[in-house]
């Protein structure tokens, strides 16, 4: 009687949240790999089976790997710079106590509460050859000349990680302060006894103490800039110019949306996702370990 | 006596460095909030300067003929419906997955988390087509389904913790009083989740008012899009037209809610955070 009551009551819980979720979001990434293998304008009702033949275009589409490129180049710069800034920041955060400490961490966290789309037009503006900020703020050093680094394709890559880095440094900041927080405050003093440097003790206690905040929020990080990567170019750029800018969840949507190749859209994303959700799902298997 | 000067410098570069990297923050967020209030005019011959004067009418004609008070509506239908709905919905989920052992519970917390792992910019090409085989295209109801169901995964995955921090022995001892499961749940183990749930619904509050890829797939109906697409909008007509204290204001209008909620939530949402990502 007891042991009814308890499995209708988790069946009435469970059943609306899980078919919200998997018809909502589950479903959608599935349908996109049936719909991969046809060829489909999106609003007609004709769809018409043709196999692998969007998976091969991928393969040979240099377009494809030029936005691949672009997307991993921006992954990688971007990483590396927000991680060392956040990781530089935390350690001083939580080593220095001075006075102004808490109302500088509200400030660096704050970008990161911003739209990414207020976050691209604002970049837009900064980067502005006529009246932007960094132009403005250059000639104050004495370098004239109005560049415009979103418009040249040799710059505009380098260009899109500051808006990022601006907007996410904060956000890590906070995870890895609080990660170095709960480092036992002995291990430091022990360390400092036997006569170990600022620099000996971040890499053989912090970096050890906080590795697996370091990789569940590489996984989030990833994940996160894709997404993110979408607005970012195109609010900013478009992709342009001739696509030096343009990532992969940005051809992906074009190709769907303006190209009417809805099959082929759903190959590109449905490719991409699947080798990031193996990448994230590996990361997170292997880091489960040190849960246990 | 030298030792402790030279510490004494490396604490003033670090704190001089550290308030110059706020200034890269601080000055554009000033910057943008000034520029709402000066003429086309003032803004091209000297976009640095202070405002003659307070033009208001920017934020009047943002409101009213680009539209933003229409956009800022549609953006509170969506996000109010989207936050009350994941939050039933994620508690549910949660609470029973993280309190309740039976065959698949921690089958269905994976199912639920695996979500977390994909972009989720991916779903919005296969999302199109299911709402339109639905007839849910272009409506609010649409985009809060959609929102809720990629909202979840975060949302459950941040509520099992809280949960799960719950005194073990709650349930027996109601269920010895006579209390059903749902008595249980809504009057014992929601309000004193609550930290959780609002952390939760604070954080799909403002990742959802800023959310731009799937409100551009979901609503193409000029009068049913959200903020961030109004923004985008806008610039791109600003441009042309040069008005770019409406650009402004409407910025500023996005930001306001944003910003009441940051300083209103700031601690709680910083230490919200901590309690999912960080090892206990």
């Amino acid at each position: 009687m007891k042991k009814t009551h308890e499995r209708t009551f988790v069946i009435t819980f469970l059943i609306a949240p899980v078919i919200t979720y998997s018809l909502f979001y589950v479903y959608p990434f599935i349908n996109a790999f049936r719909i991969s293998f046809y060829r489909w304008s999106g609003l007609s009702p004709r769809m018409t089976f043709v196999g692998l033949a969007n998976y091969r275009r991928l393969f040979t589409d240099s377009i494809f790997y030029q936005t691949l490129y672009n997307q991993i180049f921006l992954i990688m710069v971007t990483s590396l710079i927000t991680f060392s800034l956040a990781m530089i920041f935390a350690v001083i955060f939580t080593s220095k106590t001075y006075p102004e400490n808490s109302f500088l961490r509200v400030i660096f966290f704050f970008p990161n509460m911003l739209s990414m789309v207020v976050v691209s037009i604002l970049w837009k503006f900064i980067y502005n050859p006529h009246f932007g900020l960094l132009n403005g703020f250059l000639s104050l050093f004495g370098f004239e000349g109005n560049t415009a680094l979103l418009a040249s394709s040799s710059t505009v890559l380098a260009a899109l990680v500051a808006p990022q880095v601006w907007m996410l440094v904060g956000f890590y900041m906070v995870l890895f302060i609080a990660s170095i927080n709960t480092i036992p405050v002995e291990l430091y003093e022990s360390a400092k006894i036997d006569g170990a440097g600022m620099v000996r003790q971040f890499i053989s206690i912090t970096i050890p103490g906080i590795w697996y905040t370091i990789q569940i929020t590489f996984v989030f990080f990833l994940i996160a800039t894709v997404s993110n990567s979408f607005a970012l170019v195109r609010v900013t750029t478009g992709g342009g110019p001739s696509r030096s800018s343009e990532v992969v969840t940005t051809y992906f949507y074009q190709q769907a949306f303006d190209n009417s190749n809805f099959g082929y859209a759903l190959a590109i994303g449905f490719v991409v996702s699947l080798v990031m959700f193996i990448f994230a799902s590996l990361i997170m298997k292997y880091t489960k370990r040190d849960l246990a | 006596m030298l030792f402790r000067k030279k510490l004494f410098l490396s604490d003033v570069i670090i704190r001089v460095l550290f308030f110059l990297y706020s200034l890269i923050i601080i000055l554009p967020m000033i910057w943008i909030l000034y520029t709402s209030f000066k003429t086309p005019r003032e803004f091209l011959h000297a976009p640095w300067a202070l405002p003659e004067r307070l033009v208001w009418e920017n934020y009047y004609n943002a409101w009213f003929s680009a539209n933003i008070g229409n956009y800022f509506l549609n953006s509170v239908i969506v996000t109010s419906g989207m936050v009350v709905l994941t939050l039933l919905l994620a508690s549910m989920a949660s609470y029973t997955v993280s309190r309740y052992k039976f065959i698949g519970s921690s089958a269905a917390a994976t199912y639920f988390m695996a979500g977390l792992l994909v972009p989720k910019v991916f779903v919005t090409v296969p999302l199109f087509q299911l709402l339109l085989s639905m007839n849910l295209l272009n409506t609010h109801i649409g985009l809060i389904l959609a929102y809720t169901g990629m909202a979840l995964p975060f949302s459950v995955f941040v509520l099992i913790g809280f949960f799960q921090n719950l005194p073990k022995d709650l349930e027996s001892a109601a269920m010895v009083d006579g209390a059903s499961h749902y008595r249980i749940f809504f009057s014992i183990m929601l309000p004193l989740a609550r930290p959780g749930l609002v952390t939760v619904s604070i954080f799909n509050f403002l990742w959802y008012w800023n959310e731009y890829p799937t409100a551009l797939t979901v609503l193409q109906r000029e009068s049913l899009k959200t903020l961030p697409l109004g923004l985008v909008i806008l610039t791109e007509t600003q441009e042309r037209a040069a008005e770019w204290g409406q650009l402004f204001a409407g910025i500023i209008i996005v930001m306001i809610p944003v910003v009441v909620i940051y300083i209103l939530f700031q601690r709680m949402l910083i230490s919200g955070l901590n309690t999912g990502a960080v090892k206990e």
